[in-house]
């Protein structure tokens, strides 16, 4: 659990060590990936859209991805930290 | 695998370029429909017209539209008595753009649905997602 927490860590900070460790981990990690890809698509879609050098649908459609994939990421996110939370509270 | 809800965005964002498209053209035709030639007999601006066509978007997995704009009105144009224009020919006859007004009102109605109808399907399709990740949630 704290290795998928750790995955999508390092996805939200640039240049850190890629996660080792079991496959849901790394699907986690994969899947933040790209959702990161498409998070950075959207800022250049916006970036273009300021510029005028894009047509506004594309813009709009980039930027609701983007806006898509940060909720997602965000969710996935809350979920593997309240079960780590969960596991600290059991009892011994 | 892509996401259908994502491929659906994709098609209607498509659709509501493909309409962009159209009333771009639109416009062009009814700024122009006065719009004659310079010399005598000189042919005045050509109506001209929008075909769409159903692609297929290899990324997003979706079958998109895409709109060609090359087409041209092939009607003959219509003819007025102007004898002191500078395109009137020998009879004082200038061609006119075959440019109906109230055909080009039309189809900005028909665009400004399908646009419509497009936005409803990019909107229906966010909800259906953002519902779908609060799941997640709680």
């Amino acid at each position: 659990m704290i290795d998928a927490l750790r995955a999508i860590g390092s996805v939200a900070t640039p240049g850190a060590s890629p996660v080792q460790g079991g496959s849901m981990v790394k699907d986690i990690g994969d899947f933040a990936k790209q959702l990161a890809n498409t998070i950075q698509q959207g800022e250049n879609a916006g970036i273009a859209g300021v510029q005028g050098t894009m047509p506004v649908q594309q813009v709009v459609q980039q930027v609701l991805e983007a806006e898509r994939a940060v909720t997602t990421l965000v969710s996935v996110r809350d979920k593997a930290v309240s079960g780590l939370l969960e596991l600290t509270r059991m009892q011994v | 695998m892509t996401d259908p809800i994502s491929s659906a965005g994709a098609t209607a964002f498509s659709g509501l370029y493909a309409q962009s498209l159209r009333m771009k053209i639109i416009a062009e035709n009814i700024a122009n429909a006065e719009s004659t030639g310079k010399t005598p007999g000189a042919d005045p601006y050509r109506r001209k017209m929008v075909s769409f066509q159903d692609t297929y978007d290899e990324v997003k997995d979706a079958n998109t539209i895409t709109a060609d704009m090359s087409g041209l009105d092939k009607t003959p144009f219509r003819t007025e008595h102007l004898p002191g224009h500078p395109a009137a020919d020998k009879d004082g006859n200038v061609k006119m753009p075959n440019v109906n007004m109230t055909v080009e009102m039309t189809d900005m109605k028909q665009a400004l649905r399908s646009y419509e109808a497009n936005l409803q399907v990019i909107r229906q399709g966010r909800d259906m997602a953002s519902s779908l990740v609060d799941l997640l949630k709680g």
